[in-house]
């Protein structure tokens, strides 16, 4: 320990003695230190690096703002960049690395840079990288790419768990400072719901630097209080190393809490989150988010060793860390006088004050030299500061031997929140500041944010703020009282307005975090770039981790300045989520790696699995693929001889997935007639149709069957893609177009475990399970009802339906007996040879059938294009889609329509997406023909075959085209074809 | 064609994962019925409760509302091809019923964490001031759609589609996590 370590700290435990490593140098701090002021105690000034010109740069501030000390903490999936060393707890065994230097932070090589800062300004990039314009992709971008950003973010998988929570209360308190905890107070007693939220790991904000005793008791023995009855109200919850960083609509507010991020690595509970991010729903705000103490733009403020007024005094006393040995302050307001008295009493030499007030009002009556009417114009020292120049308001320079300096340019209310939905912060002279809009919409700021000062004046205006959110809700509430806090400075403060130290030497920064110097601002005006935006964007003030915190306003006042305007009418950039940075883990919660999203799973899944199957994800289901054998080495392998044993024998396939949906209603069968484009009102009981859905557009929706199993009851499947879409468009039509239909809607996808059995011997499997008659006979080709399964013990639905063009039937059964029944149908189907059979040899037999999907209803296409448009009735008055069907451009002969496509010579290959081209035509897309929608390898024909969309295709069967692949660069002589591969005239549906 | 046997498989994993710890416990409801109730436009739940009570007194009148006009009937009891066919048959006209009992599985998450496991999940406000016993709420839990009840001071009822039963009992799991290893 060194003796920046002094006496106190309302903090830190000093039983707790916690060892850490700073750029690998062994080091200790105790229990309660954050990162930054442990290194402050072990007198490390230098921390880091900055980001354009490699200058040394120290700890600037003590909380969320901190623009300088961000550092790399942790290892391997665990390392966290850019932490503000000012926020990061400090725990044992922690690892601290400082970014943006090498070979390290004392000695860092890109420091040259600021050898070249007069060329580096606003808009180097922007001027230098112009020509020759083929550099930018290849050489500029990299090589500035490489250059750019400050932490590395690790490639390992982060080992942590994050996750996301929503929680409700009557009132949001964001802030834990002496406003915030009073209006929690107060809304608490008031039998409100209440949580308070602070970044902070320990609640109190600005009691916690308070050196002054409260009301006669210590300020830390007070905060224990008010804490106590907060935690004993069961109305009330506290939540600690809480963000609030977004306020979103309807009163929902975004929160990062960290919970697990300050423990070391053998106390983490690896079933915890390491941060849990919150969605809060609120009915009413109170924002205490307190004010930011601002920095003053003068020639080498970034040096390290200056440091925020305030901060110093929060490291004094809530820490017990000296800031340095002689320490002078420079500030326009009088808050900072406080931090003087602090340092005397501490026994810490305080040199000079520097205040550019030439007659400040204040009530400080201690040692320290006060020199009005002076400012800061520069300060010297290699790796932190040694002394600094002030210059006196007769001109003449004086320089001062200092090791810090405190700097206090007023304070900026922390507005972002109150701001996010679109408020705009409002001027005030009085404050020298941004206020919160005047309409924030159920959110009352208060305390320093409202322009308060002091711990009795915020902790009033704490409560009488909850007291008019409480009247908001109805709800009765007194305001929390506390005793003033004996005052030692004025209470009325002047501050006067200091932006930019005119007579500056050398750079002098505005905004840290980018070095962005107030000549960058200027030359942004001088350039045009004068709006606050433009200015943002050409010099990059603002942007990146801190958002500009402490350093927005400052420009904001050196460009009014310069345009002789009032900061107000400047007016501030936009405020957005979020206020600090979030990580992604927060952002991502659980869902990742294989909880990505949720996985649907038929109710044959378990059954396929042990089958062997590949699955493919298919949205969120897992569908089983195909069902590899020993020997089996190569997926087509699989799917070649599955789709040979459908054709020849009898094979079953989980159709699970597609979309189900129970119809009924006295007017169902007018229902469906007016949503499917062809007819339906007379289907009779025991039948199933195909029908067509058609967009208002007149393009094809979706397809499938629907069956009709009673008077008033139907049974629609759909595609497995628009199970869900389809049942809304019905919703819609039912709720919306036509409520005078009795119509009620189901989803039944679920309910039902269902298969199809296909091959020319699956009516003799079926028939072993099934007692009814299911004979060609009595259960002829789109026959659909129920039957009866394995001697009565169980009703399924069957359905003589066929998409891979053979004799097949699907059976449903309620889903928990699906894996009883697929193992029936195996048992049954063993003496022909059954086998199971996945989506991909599903898809092969379409093809071969000619049947479509939405390769080819692919939102572009009528009925007649995919060969069906005899299905379109002209004989109903109307149903969705009908006038628009008509249109002329949709009933054109010449429309790309359904067509198969097969090589001539039977050795070629082709692929799905190449175009068809006439032969002789030039390779281009202006000669385009048409596309192949799909396309596989037939077994059946043992070789290539596809569908596809093609000019006046049906009447072109024959016709030998070119097949190009423009990706591939190939062509291949195709003829097109029938695009039922595989028994056009259907003998094998009706077997 | 007997010999064939049948099993009702649940879509839950092993129970054995369900565990039960000292502040939360998840048990799938293994028997029973889920009856999806479509009434018409003028229909009531007052109406219904008395049309099922005189119908069916032996499967109680527990219901729970995903949509206007629209209910679950839920019940610990097995209900046969049969005597469903009978319930279906004897319903007034205003009311349909589609049996859902395989398509949406219920499970009961309790315990006093139970609210705080939720609340990782869903955006409905669960408190007891909130949230009374026996009110409903279809919502999501994570990405997964499910109808929450509270049919106890601390015990809640999720109504899942199947094919997303296991994924939310293993994010429920995980959710669960952090209490049953604390």
């Amino acid at each position: 320990m060194t003796s920046f370590r002094i006496d106190g700290g309302t903090l830190i435990d000093r039983s707790d003695v916690r060892r850490f490593t700073f750029n690998g140098e062994a080091l200790s701090g105790f229990g309660g230190d954050t990162v930054a002021s442990s290194l402050l105690a072990n007198g490390r000034q230098l921390v880091g690096r900055s980001f354009k010109y490699h200058r040394p740069r120290g700890i600037l501030t003590a909380g969320a703002a901190e623009p300088n000390a961000l550092l790399t903490i942790g290892r391997d999936g665990r390392r966290d960049p850019n932490t503000r060393a000012t926020m990061a707890e400090l725990f044992d065994g922690l690892e601290a690395r400082s970014q943006n230097c090498w070979p390290n932070v004392k000695f860092d090589i890109g420091a040259a840079n600021g050898l070249l800062g007069p060329l580096l300004g606003a808009g180097f990039y922007y001027k230098t990288f112009m020509w020759p314009a083929a550099f930018w992709e290849k050489v500029y971008e990299p090589l500035i790419r490489k250059a750019a950003g400050l932490g590395r973010a690790s490639y390992d998988p982060d080992p942590g768990y994050y996750e996301k929570c929503w929680a409700h209360c009557d009132l949001l308190v964001i802030g834990a400072g002496p406003a915030g905890l009073a209006a929690a107070l107060t809304a608490g007693r008031a039998g409100a719901r209440v949580i308070i939220a602070d970044e902070g790991a320990q609640s109190g904000g600005g009691f916690l630097a308070e050196g002054s005793p409260v009301g006669g008791k210590p300020a830390d023995a007070v905060l224990a209080d008010i804490i106590g009855e907060l935690h004993a109200l069961p109305n009330v919850e506290i939540k600690k190393r809480t963000t609030v960083f977004a306020a979103y609509d309807d009163q929902v507010f975004g929160a990062v809490e960290r919970v697990q991020k300050h423990l070391p690595e053998n106390e983490i509970n690896p079933h915890r989150a390491m941060e849990r991010l919150w969605r809060i729903v609120t009915r009413q705000v109170v924002l205490a988010t307190g004010a930011e103490e601002r920095p003053i733009v003068f020639g080498g403020n970034d040096r390290p060793g200056v440091m925020m007024a305030g901060a110093m005094r929060i490291y004094l006393n809530a820490y017990g860390v000296a800031p340095g040995k002689r320490v002078a302050l420079f500030a326009n307001n009088s808050q900072a006088y406080q931090t003087a008295m602090d340092l005397e009493a501490r026994g810490i030499e305080v040199a000079a004050i520097i205040d550019p007030r030439t007659c400040p009002n204040i009530n400080y009556a201690g040692k320290a030299r006060l020199i009005a009417g002076a400012m800061v114009r520069d300060t010297a020292g290699r790796r932190a500061i040694k002394s600094i120049t002030v210059r006196h308001d007769d001109g003449s320079d004086e320089v001062i031997a200092v090791d810090a300096l405190g700097v206090s340019g007023g304070y900026s209310p922390i507005v972002h929140l109150a701001c996010h939905r679109g408020g705009k912060p409002v001027w005030s002279d009085a404050h020298v500041g941004f206020m919160p809009p005047e309409n924030t919409d159920g959110m009352t700021p208060c305390g320093a944010v409202a322009g308060k000062a002091g711990i009795s004046a915020c902790f009033a205006a704490g409560g009488v703020a909850a007291v008019k959110a409480l009247a908001e809700l109805g709800v009765m509430g007194e305001a929390a009282s506390l005793p003033g806090v004996e005052q030692t400075a004025e209470t009325v403060d002047h501050i006067q307005p200091v932006w930019h130290v005119a007579s500056t030497k050398g750079k002098a920064f505005v905004d840290y975090q980018n070095d962005v110097a107030a000549s960058d601002i200027t030359l942004a005006m001088r350039e045009g770039y004068d709006h606050v935006e433009l200015a943002k964007r050409y010099t990059t003030n603002g942007m990146a981790t801190d958002q500009g915190k402490t350093s927005n306003v400052n420009a904001i006042g050196i460009l009014a300045e310069n345009k002789g305007v009032s900061p107000g009418e400047i007016g501030t950039t936009t405020f957005r989520p979020f206020y600090t940075p979030v990580s992604f883990g927060a952002l991502v919660g659980a869902s990742k790696g294989m909880d990505f999203q949720p996985v649907r799973k038929s109710p044959l899944h378990g059954w396929a699995e042990r089958k062997g199957a590949k699955f493919v994800e298919t949205g969120l289901w897992y569908r089983s693929s195909w069902f590899p054998k020993d020997g089996e080495t190569f997926w087509r392998d699989s799917v070649d001889r599955e789709v040979n044993t459908v054709r020849t024998k009898v094979g079953i396939c989980d159709v699970s997935t597609l979309g189900k949906i129970e119809i009924f209603g006295a007017d169902a069968a007018e229902f469906l007639n007016r949503v499917y484009c062809n007819a339906f009102l007379k289907l009779p009981v025991g039948k199933a149709r195909y029908g067509i859905m058609l967009r208002e557009d007149g393009f094809v929706y979706d397809d499938g069957t629907t069956s009709c199993l009673g008077e008033n009851h139907y049974f629609m499947t759909t595609t497995t893609a628009l199970a869900a879409g389809v049942l809304t468009h019905l919703e819609f039509c039912s709720q919306v177009l036509w409520p005078e239909l009795d119509v009620r809607l189901a989803s039944a996808t679920d309910q039902w475990a269902q298969m199809a059995i296909a091959g020319p011997r699956s009516r003799e499997v079926l028939s072993k399970i099934i007692d009814d008659d299911i004979s060609n006979e009595a259960f002829p080709f789109m026959a659909a009802r129920e039957v009866s399964m394995f001697g009565g013990r169980l009703k399924g639905r069957l359905f003589r339906i066929s998409f891979s063009g053979e004799l097949a039937y699907e059976i449903a059964v309620p889903a928990g007996y699906g894996e009883s029944v697929a193992n029936a149908v195996m048992a049954a189907g063993e003496e022909f040879g059954i086998e199971p059979y996945g989506t991909e040899a599903l898809g092969v037999m379409r093809i071969e059938k000619g049947h479509v999907t939405h390769a080819e209803i692919n939102g572009t296409v009528t009925p007649a294009d995919l060969g069906m448009g005899k299905l379109v009735s002209i004989k109903k008055d109307d149903f969705i889609g009908r006038v628009m069907n008509l249109r002329e451009g949709l009933v054109d002969p010449d429309r790309p329509a359904l067509v198969g496509i097969k090589p001539k010579s039977p050795s070629d290959k082709f692929a799905t997406g190449s175009h068809i081209l006439n032969p002789g035509d030039e390779v281009s897309l202006a000669n385009d023909q048409g596309y192949v929608t799909s396309m596989c390898h037939s077994p059946t024909l043992d070789h290539a075959i596809g569908l596809a969309l093609v000019k006046n295709g049906p009447k072109r069967h024959g016709e030998e085209v070119v097949i190009w692949n423009g990706l591939a660069g190939t062509t291949v002589t195709g003829i097109l074809c029938d695009p039922a591969f595989v028994d056009p005239e259907n003998e094998k549906l009706h077997a | 064609m007997h010999e064939y046997p049948l099993e009702n498989r649940l879509a839950f994993p092993s129970n054995d994962a369900a565990g039960a710890g000292a502040s939360i416990n998840l048990a799938p409801i293994r028997d029973g019925f889920v009856f999806h109730l479509l009434g018409d436009a003028d229909s009531n739940e007052v109406d219904l409760k008395q049309a099922i009570a005189k119908i069916a007194p032996e499967l109680g009148t527990d219901l729970r509302s995903p949509s206007p006009n629209q209910w679950f009937w839920v019940g610990g009891v097995d209900v046969s091809n049969t005597r469903l066919a009978e319930i279906q048959a004897a319903l007034p006209e205003q009311f349909v019923l589609a049996d859902q009992t395989h398509g949406r599985l219920r499970m009961v998450l309790s315990g006093a964490s139970s609210r705080s496991v939720l609340a990782k999940g869903t955006m409905v406000d669960l408190s007891p001031e909130m949230f009374a016993i026996g009110q409903s709420a279809m919502t999501q839990i994570g990405h997964i759609g499910a109808m929450i009840t509270r049919t106890a001071d601390d015990s809640f009822e999720l109504i899942v589609l199947r094919s997303f039963a296991s994924t939310l009992w293993d994010e429920l799991q995980h959710m669960a996590a952090e209490f049953r290893h604390p």
